[in-house]
């Protein structure tokens, strides 16, 4: 059996309220939907947080997926609103957070080197909305195209495209004035 | 530096999100499946009042297992105060449930005596996060577009603004309403619903009842054109009842300076005993947070960050809101409202320190100790409280000794003997449960009844941070 055939026996499993089967997904899906998660959110512990709401919100909803050759789009629909339930959650910090390296640099006088840009990513991502940085996610990281982002977050194609240029142009803007900090 | 092309977004993004997945959260996110898979549909959020967060940050591997299992069986013994119907109540553990509109009035009027807390009903809106500009960081009590929204209204409307599939917009509430604010530590915003931007019956209003204060002690630390917003800010302590649903007091468990959530030795029913000594049977819990040190400072800022007298205590305490009149233990030489906090030590269960019941400044003229008698005989010190800064603790400093007088409202307090003190007097405040005592002399007894300072006793190392210092043993 080919491995989408695989997944797809374990989803209709799932769907029949088969837990195990449910946990063979978990296992094989982990890693995209963390990486997907702290691509989002830019934070370990609530990316972690995220994946844990993601798949008990997933394994709930399962029974209701009605293609099942649709999970993987499906589940980064689940993963993208999980995100954002942990956004809303969290007291948002405008702090700034500094490398050891910056620390002492601070601390002796001379010029730290500057931060790498996974780092200037991820500050910069902390000024754009949540819709910004799910777009960006699912295209940057999980490689998905207009029509592809349309149908995982449920919004017409049309605005897809628009809401991920102008994600683009505020990503733009928020690296440029990270790099000038 | 080059410009931010396709190409090094990309490589950015991998570096950002290409990480390997932390040890034990796969094994904790089957084991939290596992524990969904046999739940009622309201399981999780009793789990969630339990801790407040996902079992990830709680434990790895298969210990989350275990832990939700007792967790969820050990619920049944814990003490809960407040409502257990699942009718909106009319009070909350004595406070009266008062609307939106009434809330607001009432501390417009001056009526709400410091931050005595303060029972509200509306309609709980789930608003949609828009996008914000980057913004000045705002002090802790002012609302900015990037704070999460957490809108009580008076009349039952849905805010949020869907043109087909779309959200375009939050509109204001048509008449009274409040965007709390949610002091750190706090996860009440966790146990409200979410919106789903795909399900536009999502953010139908959610009938509401939550507890919290107005005038926070945290507004001192606003600029002088920030302050009224910060003073009439309405902080959110505990949400009390939701869509017909009762919640008991909300628990929440902190994490350390690495993102750990704490593991303290106390639950909540033990946390309740550690207090019941210090409560009147009119008091009812509100809430309690596991805090680390630093969390706890944000609580209560202007306790004395710097260590001193707090230093050497673990790093575990539990921050707790209490509603009701102020405590039988330590019996408090503040007259003040109707509410109050508690710092309890995790490790030692002994109570740390205690205040609230109307504090809003030092220039409120509320503010006043006044000499009370205690049943043994003894005289109430004034203890710490939010407004106490700073510590008196060993290191550099003043020298002084102790001084006072049964008549005097502060009871005891220390003159300074060094030739350069501007001031020859110093008021200080003490530990829980310390009092005074004269025979003939003034001695200082603790809260285990040992005397450890008398009158002319010499106090070294005073430090020096703040207006009312916090006396700590050891003294000298």
């Amino acid at each position: 059996m080919t491995e989408a055939g695989d997944q797809r026996s374990l989803v209709e499993l799932a769907r029949a309220g088969d837990v195990a089967a449910f946990e063979s997904l978990v296992r094989a899906r982990m890693n995209a939907v963390y990486r997907l998660d702290l691509a989002i959110l830019g934070d370990d512990a609530d990316a972690a947080d995220a994946v844990q709401e993601t798949f008990i919100a997933a394994w709930r909803k399962v029974a209701s997926l009605r293609d099942p050759d649709r999970f993987e789009a499906w589940l980064q629909r689940v993963s993208v609103n999980a995100c954002r339930m942990i956004r809303r959650s969290r007291r948002r910090r405008l702090v700034r957070e500094m490398s050891m390296a910056e620390l002492e640099a601070a601390a002796s006088g001379r010029e730290a080197p500057g931060p790498a840009d996974g780092e200037i990513l991820r500050a910069a991502l902390r000024r754009l909305s949540d819709d910004h940085r799910a777009v960006l996610a699912l295209h940057h990281v999980d490689g998905l195209q207009v029509k592809e982002i349309a149908s995982v977050i449920g919004i017409p194609e049309g605005t897809a495209k628009s809401r991920l240029f102008k994600a683009r142009g505020a990503l733009q803007k928020a690296l440029r004035e990270e790099e000038h900090r | 530096m080059t410009g931010w092309t396709d190409e090094r977004l990309d490589a950015a993004y991998r570096a950002m999100a290409d990480r390997p997945v932390p040890n034990g959260l796969a094994a904790a996110t089957v084991a939290a499946v596992r524990g969904a898979a046999g739940e009622r549909p309201n399981r999780r959020a009793v789990l969630a009042s339990a801790f407040g967060r996902p079992a990830a940050r709680l434990l790895g591997g298969m210990v989350a297992l275990a832990v939700v299992v007792v967790v969820a069986a050990g619920l049944k013994f814990y003490p809960v105060t407040g409502p257990s119907s699942q009718a909106m109540p009319a009070t909350v553990d004595g406070l009266p449930v008062q609307s939106v509109g009434q809330a607001l009035a009432a501390e417009k009027s001056g009526a709400i005596v410091g931050d005595s807390l303060v029972a509200i009903k509306g309609w709980y809106n789930p608003m949609f996060p828009m996008g914000c500009p980057a913004e000045t960081p705002a002090p802790a009590l002012l609302e900015t577009c990037a704070s999460p929204k957490l809108v009580i209204s008076e009349n039952k409307e849905q805010l949020v603004v869907f043109q087909g599939s779309e959200v375009t917009e939050n509109q204001t509430p048509s008449g009274p309403y409040i965007d709390a604010v949610e002091p750190d530590g706090s996860y009440v915003g966790s146990l409200l619903p979410s919106g789903d931007s795909m399900s536009p019956d999502t953010y139908r209003p959610l009938s509401v009842v939550i507890v919290g204060h107005f005038h926070d002690v945290r507004a001192v630390d606003c600029s002088a054109d920030q302050k009224a917003a910060c003073d009439s800010a309405f902080v959110v302590d505990q949400l009390v009842w939701l869509d017909g649903k009762a919640f008991g007091p909300n628990v929440w468990i902190g994490t350390d300076s690495s993102g750990q959530t704490l593991r303290p030795r106390l639950d909540r029913s033990g946390v309740v005993a550690a207090l019941a000594s210090a409560l009147d049977p009119r008091d009812g819990v509100v809430s309690m947070d596991a805090v680390g040190l630093v969390d706890l400072f944000s609580f209560q800022p202007g306790r004395g960050v710097s260590g001193g007298a707090w230093a050497g205590h673990p790093s575990i305490q539990w921050y707790v809101r209490v509603a009701g009149p102020q405590p039988r233990w330590p019996e408090m030489a503040f007259q003040g409202g109707s509410s109050g906090w508690f710092v309890i030590d995790d490790e030692s269960g002994h109570l740390r320190a205690v205040g609230g019941w109307g504090f809003v400044s030092a220039t409120d003229p509320s503010y006043v100790p006044a000499v009370r008698t205690l049943p043994s005989g003894d005289l109430a010190l004034p203890t710490i409280n939010q407004l106490a800064e700073g510590t008196a603790c060993a290191g550099v400093g003043a020298e002084a000794v102790l001084r006072g007088s049964p008549t005097d409202p502060r009871i005891a307090w220390l003159e300074d003997t060094t030739s350069l003190a501007t001031s020859q007097r110093r008021d200080v405040v003490w530990p829980a449960g310390y009092r005074a005592r004269f025979s003939p002399g003034l001695e200082i007894v603790d809260e285990n009844g040992n005397v450890v300072l008398r009158d002319g006793s010499k106090i070294t190392g005073l430090c020096t941070g703040g207006d009312v210092p916090l006396m700590e043993p050891p003294f000298e």
